[in-house]
C-alpha cells in the first residue's frame, strides 16, 4: 500500500473578474494590430480575445508552449524578444541578448527548446537553443554563399541541425540544405529541386519536402545519412500549390494546397490523398496550444481558420472581426 | 365730265394733219396733285424731297377727227420713271385719250432735268422733264477702308458677320454740300443690334465733313436690319449676320427632361438630343449629373463638336431607388436642366425559403445557411440576413456569429437569379455555439433602398439543444510533490455543471485508498456562469481542480473525469501523470 490516502479539493476560486476558466485555443499573431491575441474558446466556437500586453509591436511570433513565445517585433530592427509568462497574468518581455536582427522566419523542433531564426535582409540563420528558460543563441550562420531566400526550415529533435529550403527566384531554381552545430554551420546540400516552402521531418531523420514550382511532395529518407529520395505525391494526386505540411500521429501526412484552397490529406499505406475544401488559402500549420489544432492562416482580411485534427480533421473559423 | 375737262384744255398738237382727210389731232397735258396743265415747255414735277418720289400722269388726248396711235414711249432714266404705260401700239381713239405716269425721287438736292419720247403714229415727240430734289444738302460715304464709297439715300450699308457678344462698326462721313448751315439730327430704327457711337446730331458749317461711327453688335443670329436716319429724308438701310451657336435640347419641357413612371430598381432611358441652330460650329465640354437616381449612360467623347446644323445625342438613365418623386439635374456647360420621374413600388417577391442549415444542430458546429427566391426576381436585390439567439439559460453565448463576423451578413440577389449570394459564396457559416437556445435567422431584402421585405417576414430557426456536458480536454497544470493541477476543459449548453466524477487509476503494484471520487462542483460552476467573461464563449470552461495527495504522488497512473448536469453525463477524458 503506497498510497495511504488520497484527498481531492476543489480548487476552483473564481473571481468574477478573471476570464481564468476561459478555454484557450492558443495565441496567434494579429497583423492588423501587429499584437499577440489568445484564441478564446475551443475550436468551432472560437473569438480572437484581446491583445496580450507587449512593450511592442508584434511583427511575427512563435508560441513555444503555454506560457512562451519568441516575438519579433514590426520596427526596422526587427528585434527578437522572449515573452513569458503569455496566458498567467504576469506577462514580461525581454530582448532575446545576441539574436540576429530582422528576423523573418522562425521555427522550433517539436519540443520547443531550439528556434532557428532567419534574416532574409542580414542573409543570416541562427539557432537559439535552451528554451525557454535557459535561451542561448549561437554564432550566426551567413546565408550569404547561396542566392535566393529561406522559405522552409524544419529543425531536428535535438536541435543540432535545421534542413532550410532555399529558392532562387532569378533563376528559378532551389535547394534544401542541412546545417548546425552538427555540420560545423557548413552548408550541406541534400537535394535541389524548384522551390521548397515546406518541411516537415518524420521519424526524426527522415524530410517530407514540398516543392511549391512543381506541385510535388518527396521523401528524403535518412537526411543525415543515404538521403534517399522519393516521390511521395503530385498533382495528378491533387497537390496545389504546397506551402505546408504536416505530419499526424497515425502517420497520415497533411498538405496546405494553397492552389486549390484544400487541406490534402495522404494515408499513409496507400498514399492517396482526399482533400478538405475550406474558403480561405492555407498558408501554415502553426501548432497552438490545445492539443491536435493547428492555425491554417492569419487573421485579418479574412477569418481565422484552424483545423482541429484532436479527432477527425475538421476547418472551423474563429470569427473575422469588424 | 373729266373728259369734257380735257376737251377744254387740250392744245393744239401741230402735226402733218391734211385738212381734208380724217386724222388724229394729238393735245398733250398733264396732272400733278390734281391740278391739270398744259404741256407746253414739258412735264414739271412738283420740288420733292430727296429719297421720296412725286409722280405726273400725262394725258394724250386726240381730238381729231380720225384715230390715231402710238407706238412706244422711251424715258431718259434716272430719276426720272415711267410707269403705267398701254400695250403697244396704243390706239388713241378720237375723242378719247390714253394716259401713263412720270415719276420722280430724286437723290439729292438740286434741279433734275431728263426727258420723255412719245413716238407717235404721226412722228416721235420729246418732252422735258423736270424737277426739284428738296431737303438734302450733304453727301454720306462710307470711309471705314479706303477707297471711300458714297452711300446714296436709301442705299445700304452692309456690315461683316460678327459673332454674338462682338462687335463691328463702320466710318461714315458726311459732308455739307450746301452753301448754308445744316443741323442733322442721326437715329437707328430699331436701335438693336446697330447703335451710333454716341453722335446724335452732325451739325455742319458749308463744305464740313463730320465723322461718326455705327456699331453693329448682333443680339441674335441670322440676318439683322435696320435703318440710319440722317436729318429728315435721308436714310440709309444697314445690314449685318449674327454669328453664334445655338443648341436646342429635346426633349425638354419647360427645363425639365421628364422620365416615365419606373418601378424601382428597374430602368428607364431617355436620348436627349442637342442640335445646333446656329451658323457656326458648337462645342459642348462637360455633361453631368450630380450622383442620383439619374445617370448618363456610358462615357461621352467630350468636347462634342457640333457643326452648325448638327446632332448629338446624350443617353440619360433613370433608375429610382425610392418610391416617390425624383429628381435631379443635368448641367451641360452652363445650361441647368431638370430632370424629373417617379419611382413606383417594385414587384413583391416570390417565395422565399432557407437553405443549408436543419431545423437543430449540435454546439461548437458551423453550418451554413442560404435564402432561396422561387422564382427569379427581374431587379437586384439586396439584404441583411439578422442572426439573433435566445438562449435558454439567460445569458448570451457571443460565439454565435457569422464567419464574416458579428450577427448580420449582407447578400445580394443579382437581378433574375434565385440564390443569394453572401461576398461570394452562396450561403454564409455561422458558429452554433454552445449554449442551449434558439438561433433564428431574419431576412430584410431591399431593392435600392426600398424596403420589399415580405409580411410577415420568413425566419429560420435553429434548435440547439439542452445537452449533457461535453469534455474536450484534460491537461495537467501546475504539480507539486504533494499535489496536481487537472484542467478540464469543455463545455455544457445548459451553463450547469453540477458534478463531477474522478477516477483513478493506480500505478502498477500500487493501491489507492480511493479510485473513484465525486466532487459537487455546483457552486463553482455557477458562479463561473455568472460572471461577464463566461459569456464571451458561452458554455464553455476550463475548471481547475487541485488535487492535493498525501502519500507518494508517483502511485497515480492516470486519472480521468467525467462531468454531469441534469441532461446527464459527459464523455470522459483522462491524463496520464506518469
Amino acid at each position: 500500500m503506497k498510497l495511504l490516502a488520497l484527498v481531492l479539493t476543489l480548487g476552483c476560486a473564481l473571481n468574477a473578474a478573471t476570464n481564468s476558466w476561459i478555454p484557450i485555443t492558443g495565441v496567434v499573431v494579429d497583423p492588423v494590430n501587429q499584437s499577440l491575441r489568445p484564441i478564446q474558446g475551443l475550436p468551432g466556437a472560437s473569438l480572437l480575445g484581446p491583445a496580450l500586453n507587449l512593450p511592442f509591436a508584434v511583427n511575427r511570433a512563435v508560441v513555444l508552449g503555454k506560457n512562451v513565445a519568441i516575438a519579433i517585433d514590426a520596427t526596422d530592427s526587427g528585434q527578437a524578444w522572449l515573452v513569458t509568462g503569455l496566458l498567467s497574468g504576469d506577462i514580461a518581455a525581454n530582448p532575446l541578448q545576441g539574436a540576429i536582427a530582422g528576423t523573418d522566419r522562425i521555427a522550433t523542433n517539436d519540443a520547443g527548446s531550439v528556434a532557428v531564426l532567419y534574416s532574409k535582409s542580414n542573409s543570416q540563420l541562427q539557432f537559439v537553443s535552451g528554451l525557454p528558460g535557459s535561451a542561448s543563441v549561437s554564432d550566426p550562420i551567413s546565408l550569404a554563399g547561396i542566392p535566393g531566400t529561406v522559405g522552409a526550415i524544419a529543425v531536428s529533435d535535438d536541435g543540432g541541425w535545421a534542413l532550410i529550403g532555399v529558392s532562387d527566384s532569378d533563376s528559378g531554381s532551389g535547394a534544401v540544405y542541412r546545417v548546425g552545430p552538427a555540420t560545423n554551420n557548413q552548408l550541406l546540400t541534400l537535394t535541389t529541386l524548384g522551390d521548397p516552402r515546406a518541411i516537415v521531418l518524420k521519424s526524426g531523420q527522415d524530410a517530407v519536402i514540398a516543392d511549391y514550382a512543381s506541385d510535388q511532395v518527396f521523401l528524403v529518407r535518412d537526411v543525415i545519412g543515404a538521403q534517399e529520395r522519393t516521390p511521395l505525391v503530385d498533382g495528378s494526386g491533387g497537390v496545389s500549390g504546397p506551402i505546408a505540411l504536416l505530419i499526424l500521429p497515425d502517420q497520415s501526412m497533411l498538405i496546405a494546397n494553397a492552389g486549390s484552397q484544400t487541406i490534402g490529406r495522404v494515408d499513409p499505406v496507400t498514399m492517396q490523398m482526399s482533400t478538405i475544401p475550406m474558403n480561405g488559402v492555407p498558408d501554415r500549420f502553426e501548432k497552438l496550444l490545445q492539443p491536435g489544432v493547428y492555425a491554417l492562416n492569419q487573421p485579418g482580411g479574412a477569418p481565422l481558420l484552424l483545423l482541429d485534427a484532436s479527432s477527425d480533421l475538421n476547418v472551423v473559423f474563429v470569427p473575422q472581426e469588424r | 365730265m373729266k373728259k369734257s375737262f380735257l376737251r377744254m384744255t387740250i392744245l393744239a398738237l401741230a402735226g402733218g394733219v391734211s385738212a381734208f382727210a380724217a386724222a388724229p389731232q394729238y393735245v398733250l397735258s398733264y396732272i400733278v396733285n390734281g391740278n391739270q396743265s398744259a404741256l407746253t415747255t414739258g412735264v414739271i414735277l412738283p420740288p420733292t424731297a430727296v429719297g421720296t418720289t412725286s409722280t405726273a400722269t400725262v394725258v394724250v388726248f386726240n381730238q381729231g377727227d380720225g384715230d390715231g396711235a402710238i407706238n412706244g414711249v422711251t424715258g431718259s432714266g434716272g430719276v426720272f420713271q415711267v410707269t403705267g404705260l398701254p400695250t403697244f401700239p396704243a390706239t388713241v381713239k378720237t375723242n378719247s385719250n390714253v394716259t401713263f405716269i412720270v415719276s420722280f425721287t430724286p437723290t439729292s438736292s438740286g434741279q433734275a432735268s431728263g426727258s420723255l419720247t412719245i413716238n407717235f403714229d404721226t412722228g416721235a415727240q420729246v418732252i422735258a422733264l423736270s424737277g426739284q430734289g428738296t431737303g438734302v444738302s450733304f453727301t454720306v460715304q462710307n470711309i471705314t477702308s479706303p477707297p471711300a464709297t458714297t452711300i446714296s439715300a436709301n442705299g445700304t450699308l452692309a456690315f461683316p458677320a460678327t459673332p454674338l457678344g462682338n462687335s463691328a462698326s463702320m466710318t461714315l462721313s458726311v459732308t455739307n454740300t450746301s452753301a448754308a448751315a445744316e443741323s442733322l439730327q442721326l437715329a437707328i430704327t430699331p436701335p438693336t443690334n446697330f447703335a451710333l457711337n454716341g453722335v446724335t446730331q452732325l451739325n455742319l458749317n458749308p463744305n464740313d465733313t463730320k465723322t461718326f461711327f455705327v456699331v453693329f453688335t448682333p443680339a441674335a443670329i441670322g440676318p439683322l436690319t435696320a435703318q440710319l436716319q440722317i436729318g429728315a429724308n435721308f436714310t440709309i438701310n444697314l445690314a449685318g449676320t449674327g454669328q453664334g451657336s445655338n443648341l436646342t435640347f429635346s426633349p425638354v419641357t419647360n427645363g425639365v427632361i421628364l422620365f416615365p413612371n419606373t418601378a424601382v430598381g428597374s430602368t428607364a432611358a431617355v436620348t436627349l438630343t442637342i442640335t445646333n441652330t446656329g451658323n457656326i460650329a458648337a462645342t459642348v465640354t462637360s455633361v453631368g449629373i450630380p450622383a442620383s437616381a439619374f445617370s448618363i449612360t456610358g462615357t461621352l467623347p467630350l468636347p462634342l463638336g457640333l457643326p452648325p446644323g448638327g446632332t448629338a445625342t446624350i443617353g440619360l438613365l433613370f433608375t429610382p431607388n425610392a418610391v416617390g418623386a425624383l429628381t435631379s439635374t443635368l448641367v451641360i456647360d452652363s445650361k441647368t436642366f431638370g430632370l424629373q420621374g417617379v419611382g413606383s413600388a417594385p414587384a413583391p417577391l416570390p417565395g422565399i425559403s432557407f437553405t443549408g442549415v436543419g431545423d437543430t444542430a449540435a454546439p461548437l458546429q458551423q453550418p451554413t445557411v442560404g435564402l432561396q427566391l422561387a422564382a427569379p426576381y427581374p431587379q437586384d436585390l439586396t439584404g441583411t440576413l439578422t442572426l439573433t439567439f435566445a438562449p435558454g439559460s439567460f445569458a448570451d453565448d457571443q460565439t454565435i456569429q457569422f464567419a464574416s463576423g458579428g450577427r448580420t451578413v449582407n447578400f445580394k440577389i443579382p437581378a433574375n437569379t434565385t440564390g443569394a449570394v453572401f461576398g461570394q459564396a452562396g450561403q454564409v457559416q455561422f458558429s452554433s455555439g454552445t449554449v442551449a437556445g434558439v438561433i433564428t435567422f431574419t431576412p430584410a431584402f431591399a431593392v435600392g433602398s426600398v424596403n420589399v421585405t415580405p409580411s410577415p417576414v420568413p425566419v429560420k430557426t435553429v434548435q440547439i439543444a439542452a445537452s449533457a456536458p461535453v469534455l474536450r480536454s484534460l491537461q495537467l497544470g501546475t504539480q507539486t510533490a504533494t499535489s496536481f493541477e487537472l484542467l478540464i476543459t469543455g463545455y455544457s449548453t445548459s451553463r450547469s455543471v453540477s458534478g463531477l466524477q474522478l477516477n483513478f487509476t493506480p500505478s502498477a503494484g500500487s493501491t489507492l485508498s480511493a479510485t473513484s471520487i465525486p466532487v459537487n462542483s455546483d457552486s463553482a460552476f455557477s458562479s463561473w456562469y455568472q460572471t461577464a467573461a463566461s459569456q464571451t464563449v458561452g458554455s464553455q470552461f476550463t475548471a481547475s481542480l487541485t488535487i492535493n495527495l498525501n502519500g507518494n504522488g508517483n502511485a497515480v497512473q492516470s486519472v480521468s473525469v467525467t462531468a454531469s448536469n441534469a441532461q446527464g453525463a459527459s464523455n470522459p477524458v483522462s491524463v496520464n501523470l506518469q
